[in-house]
């Protein structure tokens, strides 16, 4: 997770950033709702960011109007 | 953005469940999916998403976000509105389709969208339209410049007026035919935001008929516009099973008293 958020731009990087510090214990809650542990919690939430850093690119380009 | 997270989160946790099967007891996602949605958690998730989703509508090209109003909010048919933005029903459609289809990769990213996406769609259309028209009476912009159009397209406008919603009509006519205040026509129409109304609509108009964003077609033309456009509507309500025009078969008209 470190080394992929190494090659982010700086743009994606703060809106991972904003993300983390935003939702990140938001995230924990609904996670251990559905997974009842806290270790796979923090696991599906990992997964979670590695998914989020692999479409932000995608992501920030669809939110910049035509 | 949230929601986009969330939905992520939300299907990593549930992949997990599958992958581990530690939960014997669950028997199928859709039972999981039963539980959750009387939580607090998904009761969150979804007012966050329809937030969430209204943002993403708000970021639109003005005529996607017209073409999405039109049709969630004033649920017209692509029929409509077609014949008010001067295409065709097909490529109304298509138009309508595509936009969908990139507000669900927007929301969604690569997670597939869920099945009440038409349901948060609708909600989150309202929403959008709702915060649009309260931003519209507080907004501290300068005033767009009103324009006068020349004869053709006040008969233009006449036309595309008689193709607005019923809601668009009374709020047209009121002002411009009727001379009522907006008090007055929220009480005679049982309408609210009747003043925002108007504005709204008068920024429709002026979109559909071909005047830039910075612009607005100016009170006069408004008026004369308006005036034909009653014209022809008590003309066809006179002789109405002659003629049936698009408008004329909207499922939602409301007939205006002689």
């Amino acid at each position: 997770m470190f080394f992929l958020f190494g090659i982010l731009t700086e743009e994606q990087q703060r809106f991972v950033e904003q993300i983390f510090r935003k939702h990140h214990i938001q995230f924990q809650r609904i996670s251990l709702k559905i997974v009842k542990s806290q270790a796979s919690a923090e696991d599906a939430v990992s997964t979670a960011y590695l998914k989020i850093m692999d479409n932000v690119e995608k992501y920030l380009s669809c939110l910049v109007p035509k | 953005m949230t929601a986009f997270c969330v939905t992520i989160v939300k299907n990593t946790s549930i992949d997990m469940i599958r992958q581990s099967k530690r939960f014997a007891y669950v028997d199928t996602v859709d039972n999981l999916k039963d539980e959750l949605e009387v939580s607090f958690e998904d009761d969150y998730i979804n007012k966050s998403e329809i937030l969430r989703l209204s943002e993403i509508i708000d970021m639109l090209p003005q005529e996607d976000r017209l073409l999405i109003q039109m049709k969630y909010v004033q649920e017209m048919r692509y029929a409509e509105i077609g014949a008010l933005l001067g295409i065709s029903e097909e490529t109304a459609k298509k138009r309508g389709q595509r936009i969908i289809q990139k507000l669900k990769i927007i929301w969604g990213g690569v997670i597939p969208v869920s099945e009440n996406f038409p349901e948060i769609l609708k909600l989150a259309a309202k929403l959008n339209f709702e915060q649009e028209i309260s931003k519209t009476a507080s907004d501290t912009d300068p005033s767009p410049i009103e324009v006068d159009l020349d004869c053709m397209q006040i008969q233009k406008l006449s036309e595309k007026v008689l193709l607005l919603p019923p809601q668009g009509m009374f709020v047209l006519f009121s002002k411009y035919c009727f001379l009522f205040t907006p008090a007055e026509t929220e009480l005679f129409y049982h309408l609210q935001k009747a003043k925002e109304l108007l504005t709204h609509y008068r920024k429709l108009l002026s979109f559909v008929v071909g005047i830039k964003e910075s612009q607005i077609i100016s009170d006069s033309s408004f008026r004369d516009a308006c005036k034909i456009a009653l014209y022809h509507y008590l003309d066809q309500e006179l002789y109405a099973n002659q003629h049936q025009p698009v408008f004329l078969m909207s499922k939602t008209r409301t007939v205006f008293r002689k």
